[in-house]
C-alpha cells in the first residue's frame, strides 16, 4: 500500500527578496507543486496523500489564492488528507471551514478536524489519525494527546499525521507544543500506528531509527537554510516493511554563497560559476564577498552583478557577510589621467577612503567619470580651439 | 603676437589707409568717420572670417555705391613666425598668406586661412584676443577672462601651479551632471524625495496591515479565551446549583423553628393581657385609697389656709377707710386755698385797675387843659381877618398912597407961614395957633382958605395940575381905606400887628394840637374816657365785693406775692391729694384681690370636700363588690401561668440561635447570586463570542496576509532602491563638494597674480590705497579704496570703464611672455575727467612696456598724457 507524505505547502507565501515578477512565478510554482504531487501519486500508484500541516501560509489568504489551490487540489486523483498546522490552525478564522473551501473542495479532500481515526476511502483497514492544531499556540503535545485517546484496532493500518518540532530536534524543549519523539516511537513499536507523517520542518528528515517517523520537507523551497527541500516522500507499507522513496517536486533553488574576491582571476571564476548555474530564472542567489579589490575590479564586479541580476530570479549581495575592501591602487591611478585640482580631489578622497565608505564610493564614481578601465563610461569630452 | 602694419582698401568709407604699429603703445588719432573703427573691424575679420564669407557683417564692409572688393592686409609677428596676411572680401575676394620667417612660404585661399588660423591660435589665446579687443560702443566695464585657457595657463605659471591639463573642465562637467542627477544645483536639495516618500508610504502600508492582522489575532485570542470561559462557566453552574439547594434546605428548617417560636409568642400574648388587667385592677384599688388619703390631707390644709385670708381682708378694709378720710380732708383744704387764690387774684386786678384809672384821669385832665388853650387861640384867630396876603396888599396900597402924596406935595404950591406974633389962624376952617417964630408950611393941593382972624382971608388956589395929583392921592387913599375896611383894620400898623398876632395864634394852635396828640399817644379820647368809666366801675365793684375786714394789699408788688403764695399752697395741696388718691386706689385694688383670694379658697375647699365625699363613697362601693384580697390573688395566678410560657420560648430561641440563621441566610443569598452571575456571564460571553465569530467570519478570505507579504516585499524593494540611491547620491555629493573645494582653491591661487596686476596699474590711476577683490571667474567683485569696499556694480560708468581697461592691460601683461595678445582700445575713456585721463595715460604707457597696446581716438586731447607712444594720424 503506497501513499505520498508531504507537508508545508505554505500556499500564499511570498518572499520579500523576490521582485514582483519572480514573486508571481514563485507563487504559481506552489500551486504547480500540488499538481506535480498529484501526477506523482498517479505515476507511483499511490493510493492517497497526506499533507502534514501548513497547507496554507496563513488563514488570511485571498479568495483567489484559495481558489487556485483548491482547483489544483481537486485535480489530484487520490484522496488527500489535510492537517491544520501552526500556520493554518483550526481556529475561529480557519480556512478549512470557510464557505469558499466548503463549496469548492471536492469530497476526496479530507480535512483532519479532530483526533478520531478516519478511514481512507476505497481502502480497507487503513485509517489516518491526525493531531490538528486548534490554535497557533498549543498548550500541549498534540500528538501525545491524540495517541492517548486512540482506541486500539488490531488489523488496521494507521498513519499518524502530526505537525510541529520533535523534542530531539527542537532547539527549545520547554515549548509546550513540542512533540515527544519517544512517545511516537513507542506507539510505532507497539504497533498502534504504522507510520508517523510529520510536518513543520521544511527539510526532508528521517527522525530516529524506526524508519517510520519522517518529516517530508516542503515540496517547494522557502528559505536558504533548508536541506533537501523540493521533496515529498513516497511511503510503501507492506506487512512489516516500510520503504521510503523521496520524490522531487520543485526546481526552485535558494542559495546563499560566500566568495573570495581579490584579483581578476577570482572575478573570472565567479563569472564562470554563475554561468554554470542552470535554471537561473528559478534561482535565488545571495552572495557575500570577502577580500580587497581595486577600483577597476570593483567596477567590473558591479557591472557583472548588475548584468546578471536581470537573469536570476534574485541576485543580491549579502550585505551582512560582505567584507570587500575597495582600495585604489597604482593601476587605478594609471588608468585615469588626472591633473590640477582634479588630481588634488582624487588624493583627498583617497586619504578619506580608508575610513569612509562614501569616500570610496566617490572615488569609484570619479574613476568612472574620468574614463577609468572597466567603467564603460565615455571619455572626457574634448574641447575645441585649445592650444597644445 | 605683435601687429606690425595694417593696410585697408575700399573698406566702408576708407578708400586707403596704412598704419604702422609700435611695439608698445600706438595712438591712432582721427576725426569721426575717418575709419578708426574700421581698422578694428578689419583686423577682427581678417583673423576670423574667410574671404568668401557671405555673412551680413562681411557684406556690410563694401563701400556704398562702389562695386569693388574691400581688402585688408596685416603684417604680423607671432612666435617664430613673421608673415603678411591679406584678404579681399566681397568683389574678387581672395586670401593670401606670405610667411617670411622662419621659412618662406606662400599660401592662398582656404589653405592660407587655415594656416594662418593654426599659427595664430597656436601662439595666441583667441578667447583672450576677443576679450582684449575693446570695440567702440561695446560695453567695456566687465570683462570675461575666465574662458581663456591662455590666461589660465599664464596665471597658473605665475601661481607656480602644477600645470593645467585642460581636462579638468570636462571632468568637472561630468561630475556636475552626476551631482545634478541627485541634487538640485542651486539649493542642493535631494531629487530622490519621491523614493523616500515611496519608502514611507510602504512603511505606512505595512504597519497598517500589521496592525489589522494584530487586531485579527487579538480577536482570535479573545475568541479562544471567551470560548474557554464559557465552558468553564457551564461546568461551574451545576456546582453552584447544588450549593444553593443545600442552603435552601437548611434555611427551610430554620424557617420551621421560627414559625413555632412565633406561635408560642402569640399564645403568651393574651395571658400577658390578663395579667396586666389583674395588675391594673389591684393597682387601681390601691391608688384609689391613696388618693382619698391625699385628698383629705389637702382639704385640711386648704381649710387651715382660709383664716389668714379673712384677717388680711379686714386689715385692708381698715386701711381703705383711713385713706378715704384723709382724702376728704385734703379736698376741703383745697377748696379753701382755691378761694384764697381767687381773692388774691381779684386784689391784684383791683390794684392794677386803680393804678390805670389814676393814670388815665391824669391824662384826660392834661388834655382838657390843652384843649382850653386851643380854644382860646382859636377864638383869637376868629377875631382876626387879615391874612398875610392881605397885609402885603395893604402895605402895597399904603406905599402907593405915600408915593402919590409925595408926588402931589412936590408938585403943589407951598405955603409957608411964619408967625410973627402969636396969632390964631384959621386954615380951611381949622384953627391953628402959632407962636412967634413958629412956622407952618402947607402945600396947596386944593384951594386953601387961610383966615387970619381979624386980619385977612386969604385964598390960595392951587394950580390946575395940582388937582389931578390930588385926585390920585385921593384914589389911593380910597383904595387903601377900602382894603383896611375889608380886613377890618383901621390902620396899616394895625394890619401888621393883627397879621403878626394871627401868625402867632396859628402857631399856638398847631403846637397845642401836637401836644394833645402826644398826650393821647394815638388813643382815642372818647375810648379813654370809656376806659376810665369802666375801670372806675370795676374798682367800685371790687371794693364793694371785698370783705371789708381784710386789709387790701399795700401795693401791687405785695398783691403779686400774695398771689404766688396762694398758688404754691394750692399746688402743694393738690399734689398731696393726688398722692393720696393713688395710694387709696392701690389699697382698694389690694383689698379686691384679697377678697377674691378668700372667695376662691373658700370655693376650693367646698369643691374638695364634695369630691372627697364622692370618692369615699365609690371606694366603699368597690370594696363591697370585690375585696382587696381577691384582687391580689388574681394577680399572683396570672403571673405563674406566664412564667411557664416564657420558659418554653427561651428554649425555642436557643434552638434557633444554634442553627445560625444569619450565616445560613448569607450563604443562601450568596449561592443564589453566584448562580445568577454565572448564568448571566454565560449569556454575556456567548454574546461576545457571537460578535467575535461574526467578525472573524468577515475577515475570512480577505487576503490580508498576502497583502501584508506584498506590501513588505514592495517596502523591501523601495528600501533597497532608496539605499542604493542614497549611497550613490552621497558619493556624488562628496565628489562634487571635494572637487569644488579644490577647484576653488586653485582658482584662488590663479586670482592672485591677476589681482596684483590690476592693483599695480590701478594704483597709478586711483592712488596707492587702491585694491580689489576678484571672483573665481576673475571678474572684479569689489573695489577697495581707503579700506572701504565698494561693489563693482555700484561704481560710476567712468570708473567701470577705467577698471575694464586696466583689467585688460593687466591680462595682456601677464600673457606677454607667452607671445602676448595686443590690447586694442577703440575710442574709450569718454567718461573720464582730465586728472583720470592723465593717470590712465600713465597706466597705459606702463602696460605698453610689456604688451602691445593700440589706442584709437577721435579726441587726441584724451590721450595727450600718453608719454611713450607712437602717434599715427588718419
Amino acid at each position: 500500500m503506497k501513499f505520498i507524505h508531504t507537508s508545508d505547502w505554505q500556499i500564499g507565501m511570498t518572499r520579500a527578496f523576490l521582485s514582483q515578477e519572480a514573486a508571481a512565478r514563485y507563487s504559481q510554482a506552489r500551486i504547480d507543486a500540488i499538481r506535480a504531487l498529484g501526477e506523482l501519486a498517479e505515476k507511483h500508484h499511490a493510493k492517497f496523500m497526506v499533507v502534514a500541516g501548513d497547507v496554507f501560509e496563513s488563514n488570511q489568504l485571498s479568495a483567489q489564492t484559495l481558489s487556485r489551490a483548491l482547483d489544483a487540489l481537486n485535480s489530484v486523483p487520490v484522496p488527500v488528507f489535510l492537517l491544520p498546522g501552526n500556520h493554518d490552525p483550526l481556529d475561529a478564522s480557519t480556512l478549512f471551514r470557510s464557505k469558499a473551501f466548503r463549496e469548492q473542495a471536492r469530497s476526496h479532500i479530507i480535512v483532519v478536524e479532530n483526533s478520531e481515526p478516519i478511514p481512507v476511502p476505497g481502502l480497507l483497514n487503513v485509517e489516518v489519525v491526525g493531531a490538528p492544531w486548534f490554535s497557533k499556540r498549543p498548550g500541549t503535545d498534540l500528538c501525545a494527546q491524540t495517541l492517548k485517546a486512540l482506541q486500539p484496532a488490531p488489523g488496521v493500518t494507521r498513519i499518524l499525521l502530526g505537525h510541529g518540532q520533535v523534542d530531539s530536534l527542537s532547539p527549545d524543549h520547554s515549548q509546550p507544543g513540542v512533540i515527544s519523539q519517544a512517545l511516537l516511537e513507542q506507539a510505532l513499536a507497539e504497533g498502534r500506528v504504522q507510520y508517523v507523517a510529520l510536518g513543520d520542518r521544511h527539510s526532508l528528515t528521517n527522525v530516529g531509527n524506526s524508519g517510520r517517523l519522517c518529516y517530508s520537507g516542503t515540496p517547494l523551497v522557502t528559505d536558504f537554510d533548508e536541506v533537501e527541500p523540493n521533496k515529498a516522500l513516497l511511503v510503501e507499507l507492506d506487512n512489516d516493511s516500510c520503504s521510503l522513496t523521496p520524490l522531487s517536486t520543485g526546481i526552485w533553488d535558494f542559495q546563499a554563497v560566500q566568495r573570495d574576491m581579490n584579483d581578476p582571476e577570482d572575478l573570472a571564476a565567479f563569472k564562470q560559476w554563475l554561468d554554470a548555474i542552470r535554471g537561473k530564472e528559478c534561482t535565488v542567489l545571495k552572495v557575500g564577498f570577502t577580500g580587497s579589490v581595486n577600483l577597476a575590479l570593483a567596477a567590473e564586479l558591479d557591472a557583472l552583478l548588475e548584468a546578471q541580476s536581470h537573469v536570476f530570479a534574485s541576485l543580491k549581495r549579502r550585505e551582512r557577510t560582505t567584507d570587500l575592501a575597495v582600495i585604489p591602487d597604482a593601476l587605478d591611478d594609471n588608468a585615469i589621467a588626472l591633473s590640477g585640482y582634479a588630481d588634488a580631489t582624487w588624493k583627498a578622497l583617497l586619504a578619506r577612503a580608508a575610513t569612509d565608505d562614501t569616500a570610496t564610493d566617490a572615488l569609484r564614481l570619479m574613476y568612472r567619470l574620468a574614463g577609468g578601465a572597466g567603467s564603460g563610461a565615455k571619455g572626457a569630452a574634448d574641447k575645441g580651439g585649445r592650444g597644445a | 603676437m605683435k601687429l606690425l602694419t595694417l593696410i585697408l582698401e575700399n573698406w566702408r568709407g576708407v578708400s586707403a589707409s596704412h598704419i604702422e604699429f609700435d611695439g608698445g603703445v600706438t595712438l591712432i588719432e582721427g576725426p569721426n568717420e575717418v575709419g578708426k573703427s574700421s581698422l578694428v573691424e578689419a583686423l577682427r575679420m581678417l583673423f576670423r572670417d574667410k574671404s568668401g564669407s557671405k555673412r551680413k557683417e562681411v557684406q556690410a564692409v563694401q563701400p556704398v555705391g562702389d562695386d569693388v572688393g574691400s581688402s585688408v592686409a596685416a603684417e604680423v609677428r607671432c612666435g617664430e613666425y613673421h608673415f603678411t596676411y591679406s584678404k579681399t572680401y566681397n568683389r574678387k575676394h581672395g586670401t593670401e598668406l606670405r610667411i617670411l620667417a622662419p621659412r618662406a612660404e606662400q599660401l592662398t585661399g582656404d589653405d592660407a586661412h587655415n594656416r594662418a588660423w593654426d599659427i595664430l591660435s597656436g601662439h595666441m589665446d583667441m578667447a583672450l584676443w576677443d576679450a582684449l579687443l575693446v570695440e567702440q560702443g561695446k560695453e567695456i566695464g566687465g570683462v570675461k577672462l575666465a574662458d581663456s585657457d591662455g590666461l589660465a595657463r599664464a596665471l597658473d605659471n605665475a601661481a607656480g601651479g602644477a600645470g593645467v591639463s585642460g581636462e579638468e573642465s570636462a571632468l568637472f562637467d561630468a561630475v556636475q551632471a552626476e551631482y545634478e542627477r541627485y541634487f538640485t544645483l542651486k539649493t542642493g536639495k535631494p531629487r530622490y524625495a519621491d523614493a523616500q516618500q515611496r519608502v514611507e508610504e510602504h512603511q505606512e502600508r505595512v504597519q497598517q496591515l500589521q496592525a489589522t492582522l494584530r487586531e485579527l489575532d487579538d480577536d482570535l485570542r479573545r475568541f479562544e479565551h471567551v470560548s474557554a470561559e464559557i465552558s468553564r462557566l457551564q461546568r461551574a453552574v451545576p456546582e453552584l446549583e447544588a450549593a444553593q439547594k443545600q442552603y435552601s434546605q437548611r434555611w427551610a428548617a430554620i424557617d420551621g423553628l421560627q414559625s413555632r417560636l412565633t406561635a408560642k409568642e402569640e399564645e403568651g400574648k393574651p395571658l400577658q393581657d390578663l395579667l396586666n388587667h389583674a395588675r391594673n385592677q389591684w393597682q387601681q384599688r390601691q391608688q384609689a385609697a391613696a388618693d382619698i388619703a391625699r385628698r383629705a390631707q389637702e382639704l385640711e390644709q386648704k381649710q387651715a389656709a382660709l383664716q389668714p385670708l379673712a384677717e388680711q381682708v379686714a386689715e385692708l378694709e381698715r386701711n381703705v377707710q383711713v385713706g378715704d378720710a384723709t382724702q376728704k380732708e385734703l379736698q376741703t383744704r383745697r377748696r379753701a386755698l382755691q378761694q384764697a387764690l381767687q381773692q388774691a387774684r381779684r386784689d391784684a386786678a383791683y390794684l392794677q385797675d386803680a393804678a390805670e384809672l389814676a393814670r388815665l384821669q391824669q391824662l384826660l385832665a392834661r388834655v382838657q387843659a390843652q384843649r382850653g388853650e386851643l380854644a382860646a387861640a382859636r377864638k383869637l384867630l376868629e377875631g382876626i381877618h387879615i391874612t398875610s396876603a392881605g397885609r402885603r396888599e395893604i402895605q402895597d396900597a399904603a406905599s402907593a398912597l405915600d408915593v402919590a402924596r409925595r408926588t402931589r406935595d412936590n408938585a403943589a404950591t407951598r405955603v409957608r407961614i411964619e408967625a410973627l406974633q402969636a396969632v390964631d389962624w384959621r386954615l380951611n376952617g381949622e384953627t391953628l395957633s402959632l407962636r412967634p417964630g413958629e412956622t407952618l408950611e402947607r402945600q396947596v393941593a386944593a384951594t386953601l382958605q387961610l383966615e387970619i382972624p381979624e386980619l385977612a382971608r386969604i385964598s390960595i388956589a392951587p394950580a390946575a395940575s395940582a388937582g389931578e395929583l390930588a385926585a390920585e392921592v385921593d384914589a389911593r387913599q380910597q383904595a387903601l381905606d377900602a382894603l383896611l375896611a375889608g380886613f377890618q383894620v383901621h390902620s396899616v400898623e394895625q394890619a401888621i400887628t393883627r397879621d403878626e398876632q394871627r401868625a402867632d395864634a396859628e402857631q399856638t394852635v398847631r403846637t397845642l394840637r401836637d401836644r394833645i396828640d402826644d398826650t393821647l399817644q394815638g388813643a382815642d379820647e372818647e375810648s379813654l374816657q370809656a376806659d376810665c368809666t369802666r375801670l372806675q366801675q370795676a374798682c367800685d365793684d371790687a371794693l364793694q365785693q371785698r370783705d371789708p375786714g381784710q386789709p387790701l394789699p399795700a401795693s401791687t408788688h405785695e398783691a403779686k406775692q400774695q398771689l404766688e403764695t396762694a398758688i404754691e399752697a394750692l399746688d402743694a395741696c393738690e399734689s398731696e391729694l393726688d398722692q393720696e388718691n393713688g395710694r387709696l386706689q392701690e389699697q382698694r385694688a389690694e383689698l379686691a384681690r384679697a377678697q377674691a383670694n378668700q372667695q376662691q379658697a373658700s370655693v376650693e375647699v367646698n369643691a374638695l370636700a364634695s369630691v372627697l365625699d364622692d370618692k369615699r363613697s365609690s371606694l366603699a362601693t368597690a370594696v363591697e363588690a370585690e375585696p382587696d384580697a381577691a384582687l391580689e390573688q388574681a394577680v399572683t395566678e396570672r403571673e405563674q401561668q406566664l412564667a411557664a410560657i416564657t420558659a418554653e420560648l427561651e428554649q425555642l430561641r436557643a434552638q434557633l440561635a444554634a442553627e445560625d440563621p444569619d450565616t445560613v441566610k448569607l450563604q443562601l443569598d450568596n449561592a443564589s447570586h453566584a448562580l445568577r452571575r454565572a448564568e448571566r456571564d454565560i449569556i454575556e460571553q456567548q454574546q461576545e463570542q457571537a460578535v467575535l465569530k461574526s467578525r472573524l467570519d468577515r475577515a475570512q478570505a480577505n487576503g490580508l496576509f498576502e497583502e501584508l507579504e506584498a506590501a513588505e516585499q514592495a517596502l523591501a524593494e523601495a528600501e533597497d532602491t532608496l539605499a542604493a540611491t542614497e549611497r550613490r547620491a552621497a558619493a556624488a555629493k562628496l565628489l562634487w563638494d571635494t572637487l569644488n573645494e579644490h577647484r576653488d582653491a586653485s582658482r584662488q591661487a590663479y586670482v592672485r597674480p591677476l589681482r596684483e596686476g590690476i592693483q599695480n596699474l590701478g594704483k597709478i590711476v586711483f592712488g596707492s590705497d587702491f585694491d580689489i577683490t576678484l571672483a573665481e571667474d576673475w571678474t572684479i567683485l569689489k573695489v577697495i579704496r581707503g579700506g572701504l569696499p565698494i561693489d563693482f556694480d555700484a561704481l560710476s560708468v567712468g570708473a567701470k570703464e577705467q577698471l575694464g581697461i586696466l583689467t585688460r592691460l593687466a591680462a595682456a601683461r601677464i600673457v606677454a611672455d607667452e607671445g602676448g595678445v595686443p590690447v586694442i582700445i577703440d575710442d574709450a575713456l569718454g567718461f573720464s575727467d582730465p586728472s583720470r585721463l592723465q593717470s590712465m595715460g600713465a597706466a597705459i604707457a606702463a602696460a605698453g612696456r610689456d604688451a602691445q597696446v593700440v589706442v584709437l581716438t577721435c579726441t587726441p586731447g584724451r590721450f595727450m598724457y600718453l608719454g611713450e607712444v607712437g602717434v599715427r594720424r588718419l
